[in-house]
């Protein structure tokens, strides 16, 4: 599988490192229900049959964490970006 | 030919001569002697670009060798440069060209920078690196794997390519360089 990479093009998908899900986005700690919205976080995952946007890092290229838009079941990548340009701006 | 440089040491670099086949096409690889910081900007890539121009570099921000005074800056992510320069106060002149806009941080002692040329290196490295090297015009560079070794690479000219790598990796990539270089000969000038 081929990642093109928004800073050093289209790159062998061994030169990057799998994150994950880049949908999570982290709770407010100060939330009443901080607690249970924590374990949502950090231990529920979904895991699509087809469109999905996912964290790779470029580790052996820019070393730059990647949003890729891939679809899981034929591998085509609709989109790439840099994931702080993201939901996190 | 896999151990044809079985007989020596696995950690020391490859002593200075001839490897592999001995004929004219061979291609040459030498060290250079150069200090290396990287610079890393801050928020403000443009304001970092701008000062470049002290040094005489019209810097670009991406996968590019840009030249300058006596330095040439190497686009090795968004905002980072590795710096190379074969003058003396590298990181001063840089700190004092860039600060507080970007960060410099010496690299030197970490660091082996290494230059390759021969009518065969095309091939030689179409086996080390997983990229279309073809496709690189001079001043294209590339922060990539060669036989699992992280180093950056760039085309200095049209007949000259250049490697920066980790100074630990140095003697394992000598031997992978080595044995790529194997069918067509090496003259490693160490
Ligand atoms: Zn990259």
């Amino acid at each position: 599988m081929l990642i093109p990479c928004p800073y050093c093009g289209v790159r062998d998908a061994q030169e990057f490192s799998y994150r994950g899900d880049a949908m999570p986005v982290r709770p407010d700690p100060a939330a009443p229900d901080a607690e249970e919205k924590f374990h949502d976080y950090v231990y529920l995952r979904d895991n699509p049959a087809g469109a999905f946007k996912e964290i790779w890092h470029h580790s052996a290229g820019c070393r730059r964490w990647v949003e890729v838009e891939r679809d899981t079941l034929t591998h085509e990548i609709k989109a790439t970006r840099f994931s702080a340009e993201g939901r996190r701006a | 030919m896999a151990d044809f440089l079985a007989a020596l040491p696995l950690g020391k670099p490859l002593p200075a001569g001839l490897y592999g086949a001995q004929n004219f096409e061979r291609v040459a690889l030498c060290r250079l002697p150069v200090d290396a910081c990287a610079l890393v900007a801050g928020r403000d890539v443009a304001a970092v670009i701008e000062k470049a121009k002290v040094l005489g570099v019209d810097l670009c921000d991406g996968p590019r060798r840009s030249g300058g005074d006596d330095c040439a800056l190497i686009g090795t992510g968004p905002g980072r440069w590795l710096v190379l320069s074969s003058a003396s106060g590298l990181a001063a002149r840089l700190e004092a060209a860039f600060a507080p806009e970007a960060s410099t941080f010496e690299q030197g002692g970490g660091l082996v920078v290494l230059e390759a040329s021969g009518p065969t290196l095309p091939a030689v490295l179409a086996k080390l690196v997983p990229l279309d090297l073809a496709t690189f015009a001079d001043d294209d560079a590339a922060t990539v794997t060669a036989a699992h070794i992280n180093l950056t690479l760039w085309r200095h000219d049209a007949t000259h390519w250049r490697f920066a790598l980790g100074r630990s990796y140095f003697a394992a990539f000598l031997r992978a360089f080595a044995c790529a270089a194997a069918e067509y000969g090496l003259d490693w000038a160490g």
